[in-house]
């Protein structure tokens, strides 16, 4: 994900000049953003209330019934329920299949996102502030990483690791942490440079108070941009991944691996199995990257004018 | 120059030395290729045999070291499966791989830039809004997805192109590639497109902001104000100006598209590296998997390399000693 | 968006139309398969069955899994261990040379040999202890031991010019340069990965094939190869999946050609192992017991299974029933065993008698790459055992993985699939699958649920050494009552239909050992 955030990164990173409110406005100047915003809000409560009110827990084997399977949308159950979206090829309600397939795809973006923050936080403050012979070895590993498209990176550790939700995170992590790492160092070898000049000034802050108080918030704008990106493309990555399997396992399914799992159908004509979650898919990831798109005009300091 | 290239090469051999430990650990790790390959009514003292022959009873060190002195004479070892040297398979399947690449490279940027001057150009008008949306909405398709409607569509239902495979090859000046036959340009148009998606998204939101960026930089007005035209505003000054950022993210892409290549070569059955390394991953043929990543990695360095140089040239200020 | 809804539409409200634009004289096959040329190198049956088109074999098993003669025209036992075999006479390889005796012995002994072959096809002629030359017509076969079922075994074994024989090595095949033979078919062209092309021999001895030029098309993706057909790029498609089988048939220009095969589905059951590794008590801990070893538990597996649900929703029609390993008809099926049951409520109070009123936990294990629907199958089990109050998981991985595993005994329930064509019987999956494990006697090599019975043993040995049919068969049934109807060592599940999809200018008929063959397809009247 290096790529889509790449031309921006090289730019000098600077804190918003406006406050909260200003920055609501400036968000709402365009209908489209606001319109993904309540997309996303919209896809975001279905995802974590939704499985309250779904007429199914299509993980829990004795709810779905094999009997059932390959219904095109609208077919009632053996038990007189109605499957608005037809049901997949072992009898999962797509509907529920749906919400929960969602909840799993942005629990794993967003907790990847989350995990390599953290681990590129750490890397790049560390690097910042170590200096020399270790800023050098931490930089060659980020520099590393870059050197390589996330996508390859996520597929060999998975390759080696085998299916599964951890797995899945784990290669996520380890293909975007760098990232991060690398947003972070250059914004914290600014500080770096402040902080010398203030101490020339006699003016001694203590570290973790530098980094809290102004390395911290400094970071803030670029990694919101960068990280909600990357949220939407751990989405993406993690349904090829599924779709050429080496992703989630088959019995909780993602939105990614519904789609790989009515992949072979939709071209016989039933087209509801893949069809419908992948209408979710895109419309998650479009509502995410199109706030993202939004957030980076605002942030983007060479665009306030 | 030429320090810096030897640096380049140096560190790029510490990186690959470093990597071939990782990966043949990693992947040595899992499995064992005698269950997965040998047949079920052979006895334990044929599958022991098996074992002995492919050297897998050998401590992993011993494993390692075999292979290095086999990596330093060339031989990144043969193929469990076709019993054919991994580097041969690879290499006969590479130029397949880049052919389909390059087109997308080419339709991205063919595409890509000139959408992205006119949205940078036009930010504010319905047409360049709607191409910077456009390009969001392309972001948030997965390859695999659109792969399978396009073939549905223009290879199924309007039946104009090839479902699937790499058409007939031609030879010109001495290469041979399928992009000198009309059967093999025929074979070619669906994979390339559902491969260019992605840069194409990418590069025309580059150039679109690189080129509103520029036009509202200082040079630029006094330029306007100077009376100079348009188009020669456009061409001259503003191309030279977001062509920078623009080379270094097409080499950066290349290699995305080389990674992502394995996904498309997946569903339309082209014959190239990135089908290779899946079908390597399934039966667990070793040697393919571990001569695969050491030599994509060494592309991407080389990648990663030309577009340093390129970088150079472009912009004067840059100097390669110092990077 | 609306480009997309377009194209939806499209999809759900389009009439398929396909032209044929290759000569007929030419059949197109997408495969999943890419082929090994050296007819030594990799035993699989994929590479058997690519073997036959290049290759003369002494005989030959038809497409219902009858031995026929090929290279050799006839043969006799001279006693139990000696078997005299007369060769066709005329014979022509593809590059000019003669045919004889010669080229049989060093084919043979090339089997062993092959440099780095993980699967190699010593296991049908390591009961050969030598070959000998009579006349340049004739040779004589000595076994080490009396083996009944020699000619099966020997009908794996490709025969390629001596002195390819002693030189080749598998690269030289690839290249297509020691690519000879005698069989219906040349050897044209092979790019790995993509395609595969052989043309007719014109001098072949027997009744030469329809088409004149054969192409297969190497595609894994099932999807793909689906699209090349009703795209109208290929005449024929190897592996079908079932669920696809309806829409084929629906539409005007395709049928698919089908019949039961010689594979038979079952499921291992861990009952070897003192704590079973994936069997959990219901609060999702080890137990200190497996409840796996109790008959009773076994058989409730049995009786949780609905076989005609996973037949018709999950196979589309395409398999049947099966109640014990060998398909009903073949040679040593065994008729005193029931048709297996679906009873939920049996096997609840079976579960209740062992102990188990509120059942345990367990994980499935089985392969996502080998069988057609191999995942879906097995997910469908776990639903079924899940309702009688077995709670499972599933777990798939790739073949590469998952067989190795399962050899280790690493699973509780696992899925499986035996080819009994080769042997015709069920003394190969019995032999192998369920003997006691034993490294030197080369039994039970993939007694992967640790079965073991010295009376099931006594029976399976006592077949191996019969070289009166009928003994063996008698050996095989009890071999069989004891394993299934006794012990309830294994669930048997379905026989699998092999399945090929074709456009109606091409008549296919399929092979029963799940072997592609372009000689069994001809131009429809």
């Amino acid at each position: 994900m290096a790529d889509l955030t790449a031309g921006d990164q090289r730019t000098k990173v600077e804190r918003p000049t406006s406050g909260f409110r200003l920055f609501v406005a400036r968000y709402a100047e365009r209908k489209l953003s606001v319109v993904a915003l309540v997309v996303l809000i919209g896809v975001v409560l279905v995802a974590y209330v939704g499985p309250f009110f779904t007429p199914q827990d299509p993980f829990d084997l004795a709810q779905i019934d094999i009997l059932d399977n390959m219904l095109p949308p609208g077919s009632e159950s053996m038990t007189g329920m109605t499957y608005w979206l037809g049901t997949d090829d072992q009898g999962r309600d797509l509907v529920s299949a749906i919400v929960y397939g969602l909840r799993i795809s942005l629990t794993v973006g967003v907790l990847s996102g989350f995990l390599a923050v953290i681990i590129g936080c750490v890397a790049g403050i560390t690097a910042a502030y170590a200096g020399g012979w270790g800023e050098r070895v931490i930089m060659r590993t980020v520099d590393l990483f870059l050197g390589f498209p996330s996508f390859l990176i996520a597929l060999i550790c998975l390759a080696v690791l085998g299916r599964g939700v951890d797995k899945v995170l784990f290669a996520l992590v380890l293909s975007q942490w760098a990232n991060f790492a690398r947003v972070i160092r250059s914004v914290a070898v600014i500080e770096r440079e402040k902080e010398y000049m203030s101490a020339a000034g006699g003016l001694m802050l203590p570290r973790h108070r530098i980094i809290f108080r102004h390395l911290l918030p400094n970071c803030l704008p670029p990694l919101i941009v960068v990280a909600t990106v990357n949220v939407a493309f751990s989405i993406t990555l993690e349904a090829s991944l599924s779709f050429l399997g080496v992703g989630l396992p088959v019995t909780e399914p993602s939105l990614g691996l519904l789609i790989a799992n009515g992949y072979e159908y939709i071209i016989t004509g039933d087209y509801w199995l893949s069809v419908y979650p992948g209408i979710a898919l895109v419309v998650t990831i479009g509502s995410i990257n199109l706030v993202a798109d939004r957030l980076r005009d605002i942030l983007n300091p060479r665009n306030d004018q | 120059m030429t320090i810096f290239l030897i640096r380049r090469l140096m560190q790029s051999f510490v990186v690959l030395l470093i990597m071939s430990l990782v990966v043949f650990a990693g992947v040595y790790a899992i499995g064992n290729p005698v269950d997965v390959l040998i047949s079920p009514e052979a006895t334990e003292l044929q599958r022991e045999q098996t074992i002995q022959q492919l050297g897998l009873d050998r401590p992993m060190w011993e494993q390692y070291l075999i292979f290095l002195k086999n990596i330093a004479e060339g031989k990144l070892g043969t193929s469990f499966v076709h019993n054919r040297p991994a580097i041969t398979l690879i290499l006969e399947r590479f130029p397949a791989t880049f052919e389909l690449a390059f087109s997308a490279l080419v339709i991205a940027v063919f595409l890509g830039i000139p959408l992205g001057l006119w949205a940078g150009l036009r930010a504010d008008s319905f047409s360049g809004r709607s191409i910077i949306s456009g390009s969001i909405i392309l972001f948030s398709m997965p390859t695999f997805w659109v792969g399978l409607l396009m073939i549905i569509a223009f290879a199924i239902n309007l039946n104009w192109l090839p479902t699937s495979g790499r058409g007939e090859v031609g030879t010109f000046l001495g290469i041979r590639s399928s992009l000198f036959t009309i059967d093999g340009l025929r074979h070619l148009v669906l994979p390339a497109t559902n491969l260019a998606l992605y840069p194409l998204a990418l590069i025309i939101r580059l150039t679109a902001s690189g080129t509103s960026e520029t036009m509202s930089l200082d040079f630029m007005r006094s330029a306007r104000a100077k009376g100079l035209h348009a188009p020669r505003i456009v061409f001259v000054h503003l191309l030279k100006n977001i062509l920078i950022p623009i080379v270094t993210v097409i080499g950066l892409q290349f290699s995305v598209i080389l990674a992502f290549a394995v996904v498309t070569e997946s569903i339309f059955s082209w014959p190239g590296m990135g089908r290779l390394i899946i079908e390597s991953i399934n039966l667990l043929d070793r040697p393919v998997i571990v001569a695969y990543i050491l030599v994509t990695i060494l592309i991407f360095m080389l990648i990663n390399l030309l577009v340093d140089v390129l970088y150079s040239f472009l912009d004067p200020r840059v100097r390669l000693e110092k990077m | 968006m609306n480009r997309l809804l377009g194209l939806i539409i499209l999809i759900m409200s389009s009439v398929m139309s396909v032209w044929s634009f290759a000569a007929a004289s030419e059949l197109r096959v997408a495969t999943p398969n890419d082929p090994s040329i050296d007819p030594h190198f990799l035993y699989v049956s994929t590479n058997a069955a690519y073997a036959r088109h290049l290759y003369g074999k002494l005989v030959d098993l038809d497409g219902d899994g009858n031995v026929i003669p090929s290279l050799a025209v006839e043969w006799k036992n001279i006693d139990e261990n000696n078997w005299e075999l007369k060769l066709r006479e005329g014979v022509k390889f593809h590059d000019g040379s003669d045919f004889d005796a010669k080229d049989v012995i060093a084919s043979f002994e090339r089997v062993p040999n092959v440099p780095n072959n993980p699967a190699s096809y010593v296991s049908n002629t390591n009961m050969i202890e030598t070959i000998t030359e009579k006349d340049p017509h004739t040779i004589v076969i000595t076994t080490k031991m009396p083996y009944a079922l020699l000619l099966r075994r020997i009908s794996g074994i490709g025969i390629i010019p001596s002195e390819i024989a002693e030189t080749a090595t598998t690269e030289d095949f690839t290249s297509g340069k020691a690519a000879i033979g005698t069989g219906p078919y040349k050897f044209s062209e092979f790019v790995p990965g993509d395609r595969y092309v052989i043309e007719r021999n014109e001098d072949f001895w027997g009744e030469k094939p329809a088409y004149e030029k054969v192409i297969f098309r190497i595609m894994p993706e099932s999807a793909s190869r689906m699209a090349a057909l009703l795209g109208g790029d290929v005449d024929l498609l190897e592996g079908l999946p079932p669920a696809t089988v309806e829409t084929l048939e629906e539409r005007e220009d395709f049928y698919v050609a089908q019949r039961p095969s010689s594979r038979t589905m079952w499921l291992f059951i861990d009952t070897h192992n003192e704590v079973s590794p994936f069997v959990r008590d219901n609060d999702g801990n080890a137990m200190d017991t497996n409840p796996l070893l109790d008959p009773k538990v076994r058989e409730a597996l049995s009786l949780a299974i609905n076989r005609d649900a996973i037949v018709e929703r999950v196979m589309g029609g395409l398999a049947e029933p099966a109640n014990q390993i060998v398909a009903n008809g073949w040679f040593s099926h065994s008729p005193n065993i029931p048709e297996a049951s679906y009873d939920p409520e049996r096997a609840k109070a079976l579960l209740a008698e062992a102990g188990y009123p509120d059942g345990f936990q367990l994980t499935i294990h089985g392969p996502n790459d080998r069988y057609p629907n191999d995942e879906k199958v097995v997910q469908a089990i776990a639903q079924m055992l899940t309702r009688v109050g077995i709670k499972t998981e599933v777990a798939t991985m790739p073949k590469s993985i998952y067989f190795g595993r399962m050899n280790e005994r690493e699973f509780s329930l696992a899925f499986i699939g035996w080819d009994n064509g080769l042997t015709g019987s069920s003394l190969m999956s019995l032999s192998a699958a369920f003997h006691t494990r034993d490294k030197d006697a080369g039994e039970g090599s993939w007694n992967a649920g640790g079965y073991s019975n010295p009376e099931f043993d006594a029976a399976i040995e006592k077949a191996e050494g019969a070289f009166d049919m009928d003994e063996q068969e008698q050996a095989l049934i009890r071999a069989m009552d004891i394993m299934i109807d006794e012990d309830k060592a294994a669930v048997p599940l379905y026989t699998q239909f092999v399945i090929t999809g074709a456009k109606d200018t091409v008549s296919y008929t399929p092979r029963v050992d799940e072997h592609f063959s372009a000689m069994a397809a001809k131009p429809a009247e």
